[in-house]
């Protein structure tokens, strides 16, 4: 059984790359050398160009290239996010594998979001050697990433991992909520809806790995990197270490609460086949979501899956179970969905602009005496799309008028990131256009202001602050933008929606 | 029986589209109810008008009231073949509602998505009513049906399917509640009416049930839910039952119910 470690505890000599990396920089080298030297379509299914467009390839016109059956394939924003991932992983793994002709090499992880060490969040050091020849490094990176800076907004990195690793629920049907995301089980498919690991953990990484950013310029980025889009992200070798970690969370999230499952008992998830291409020749890979729930029936495990020091886990059973009779206790029947109490619709999601949310108390639904009341509030931000966006956004509650949010740390909900949405805002052949769903549980917000009584039952007043990553002073250098005005951001939610659940 | 009843409730609580299917249901039996009405004591002449168009000859000889009529046939098929189809949607903007307009939302979803199909069906039956004044002959159900088949397996046609499913971003607040539930059925109806529009031009030149229920099999079998769904739109499955039900009125178009 082959063991993924992390990146940063690698055995080396001091000096000298791990071992690992090493293989890996030979590896990419060698399938980069497959890929037409003329910017032609790759055709070599071990070439570089053409694994990373299974995940996303763009034509000229922004939309996916699909004339490959092979491309543009990646899947976000739904339950089947984690799976594939898994899957192109091991498929990619293999393909290196194959190139160095060791099947015991295993891809290591980045935990680039470890609320316990955020000395983590600095790129690898072999990443960032810019030695001429160098496979592991490219310019078409974020320079903060490359100059070995830390991730921006750590912090709210660091609790939307907690979010993460405390959610209940794989998948809903509206994915509120959820670690994996949405339902997806026909063709004809609703919105975009994130689980909570997709959304900042892996996003944020992904935006601001990929992308530079000036608070003087506003939220567009100025220079736009690999990592920063999905037609683009798994042409930077970092990609596939951070989706490793993010795969890596997914077990760490079953580890972390017994209460914690896959939906396996669900046809539609777990029946589900992806196809790759095969780096031996033969016929293609083909998994299904059953068969990769487990990364030990893939031949490989994680060093460690222990959970943050911030996160809750549930307090050990006790030994002797529930006795024979626990066998007859029949299934509580689910929670009824989430209750709408209140929605803005077309909502700017601009700095200095705040949405006022009309609310309603929640109805009485009839099981009251039955089930569990609501506990929760949570807030839906759906359907959000725009072209120009910070890579993340600080979503905060009630901050009275013209007060500066900077003040009310206390009211801030949380934090979305905006990896993916100007994809998922375009219309095309396959898609509509209607952008990204993403949850907040603002329960811990609602309850501090009702303490203080400032939680106003009828209205809630919702303020977006784009949360963009210090620059260096020379951050501009090479850049011809010295007179450019900053950007104004056209981000905007379908509806802001206040749910009781 | 009260954890029945509980059960039962707690469902309709989770699923408040469950009535939509009992509508669509309740839409079948009165087709089926009609038709026999209507296939019931036939002279002698109306049996030999029978043998060569699918339409009640009566109902296509009195003009304008037989167009009404076949509309009002085309509409209660509408309701029973497509309702399932779009009980899904309305169940998402009912719970994208407030939990006391639930119902409400649901019903101006669906009025939304019947008015386009209704308009649709206006449009064809005038259509064919002017193109085959003494009804349609058989072979035009079978070619339509041939038609649909290979609609059904267009990459445009599997594209479009996919970008069926409507977001549901609806106010909850006063008029512009009632009217985003509206609209969001009439979005969905749109988009349904290129999918399986050409598939239901076979119910505006035939009034046989068993066609009706043929072609609703096919175009629900579809949207079943299950995996691999991106895979499944515009099956080869679902063109190899329409070519089947192709050859099926070809041959016994006049005989069947």
């Amino acid at each position: 059984m082959r063991t993924r470690s992390d990146v940063w505890k690698l055995p080396h000599a001091q000096g000298e790359w791990p071992q690992v990396l090493t293989d890996y920089e030979r590896a990419v080298g060698a399938m980069r050398a497959l890929d037409p030297v003329d910017g032609a379509r790759p055709t070599n299914p071990l070439s570089w160009l053409y694994q990373a467009a299974i995940h996303g390839r763009a034509l000229a016109n922004g939309n996916s290239d699909t004339s490959d059956p092979q491309w543009s394939n990646c899947q976000h924003g739904s339950w089947f996010f984690m799976p594939w991932h898994r899957m192109y992983l091991r498929a990619f793994e293999m393909v290196v594998q194959h190139f160095l002709g060791d099947e015991q090499w295993s891809l290591p992880y980045w935990y680039s979001i470890d609320p316990d060490h955020p000395e983590s969040s600095v790129l690898p050091p072999a990443f960032r050697d810019d030695a001429p020849g160098n496979q592991l490094y490219t310019t078409h990176r974020s320079q903060r990433a490359n100059r070995g800076r830390r991730l921006g907004n750590f912090p709210n990195l660091a609790t939307s991992v907690k979010a993460a690793l405390e959610a209940s629920a794989f998948a809903t049907d509206d994915g509120t909520d959820t670690f994996g995301g949405g339902r997806r089980d026909d063709p004809s498919y609703f919105g975009d809806e994130q689980g909570v690991l997709e959304d900042v953990p892996h996003g944020t990484v992904h935006v601001q790995v990929g992308n530079d950013y000036d608070p003087r310029f506003g939220p567009q980025p100025i220079r736009r990197g690999w990592m920063g889009a999905f037609s683009t992200a798994a042409q930077d070798p970092i990609f596939w270490l951070h989706h490793a970690n993010i795969d890596r969370l997914w077990q760490m999230w079953l580890d972390a609460d017994p209460a914690h499952t896959n939906p396996i008992t669900e046809s539609a998830w777990a029946d589900t086949g992806f196809t790759f291409p095969n780096p031996t020749g033969g016929p293609p890979l083909t998994w299904t979501i059953a068969e990769v729930i487990d990364t030990t029936a893939l031949g490989y495990r994680y060093d460690t899956t222990a959970v943050p020091s911030t996160v809750r886990t549930p307090a050990p059973v006790l030994a002797g179970g529930g006795g024979p009779l626990e066998a007859f206790i029949p299934e509580p029947e689910p929670k009824p969905p989430p209750q709408v109490v209140g929605a803005a619709v077309q909502v700017p999601m601009i700095a200095d602009q705040r949405t006022d949310v009309q609310l309603t108390p929640p109805a009485v639904i009839g099981l009251e005496a039955f089930q569990e009341p609501y506990e929760r509030v949570l807030l839906r931000l759906e359907g959000i799309t725009g072209t120009i966006a910070a890579p993340a956004y600080g979503i905060y509650l009630n901050v009275p008028p013209g007060e500066p949010v900077e003040r009310y740390p206390e009211r801030l909900a949380g934090t979305i990131a905006t990896f993916g949405v100007p994809e998922a805002s375009r219309t095309d052949a396959d898609h509509d256009g209607v952008g990204l769903t993403k949850v907040l549980d603002i329960t811990p917000v609602r309850d501090a202001l009702a303490e203080a009584g400032q939680w106003d039952p009828e209205n809630l007043n919702v303020a977006f602050v784009p949360l963009i990553p210090e620059a260096d002073d020379d951050v501009l250098e090479g850049l011809d933008v010295p007179d450019r005005p900053a950007a104004v951001s056209d981000l905007r939610a379908s509806r802001v929606v206040v749910l009781m659940a | 029986m009260t954890t029945v009843l509980l059960s039962t409730r707690s469902r309709l609580i989770r699923e408040p589209q469950t009535w939509v299917y009992a509508v669509a249901v309740v839409a079948a039996v009165t087709v089926v109810g009609l038709h026999l009405i209507a296939a019931a004591p036939a002279s002698p002449h109306q049996h030999a008008h029978h043998e060569h168009s699918l339409l009640p000859a009566e109902s296509l000889q009195q003009s304008q009231s037989a167009v009404w009529t076949s509309w009002m046939w085309w509409v209660l098929m509408a309701a029973a073949m497509m309702l399932p189809i779009a009980a899904r949607g309305a169940g998402r903007v009912a719970r994208a509602s407030l939990w006391p307009r639930r119902h409400v939302a649901m019903v101006e979803y669906l009025v939304g998505y019947l008015a386009v199909w209704a308009l649709i069906g206006l449009g064809a039956i005038w259509l064919v009513a002017g193109l085959y004044p003494a009804g349609a002959p058989v072979i035009t159900a079978a070619v339509a049906l041939v038609a649909a088949a290979a609609w059904h397996v267009t990459p445009w046609r599997r594209r479009m399917l996919r970008r069926c499913g409507s977001a549901g971003f609806v106010n909850v607040y006063g008029w512009r509640a009632d009217w985003d539930c509206a609209a969001a059925g009439a979005a969905f109806g749109r988009r349904c009416v290129i999918t399986c529009g050409p598939a239901m031009v076979v119910m505006a030149v035939s009034h046989s049930v068993l066609l009706m229920a043929g072609l609703a099999v096919v175009l629900w079998s579809e949207r079943i839910r299950g995996p691999n769904p991106s895979q499944r739109a515009g099956h080869p499955q679902q063109a190899w039952g329409l070519l089947t039900l192709a050859v099926v009125v070809a041959a016994w178009g006049p005989l069947l119910p």
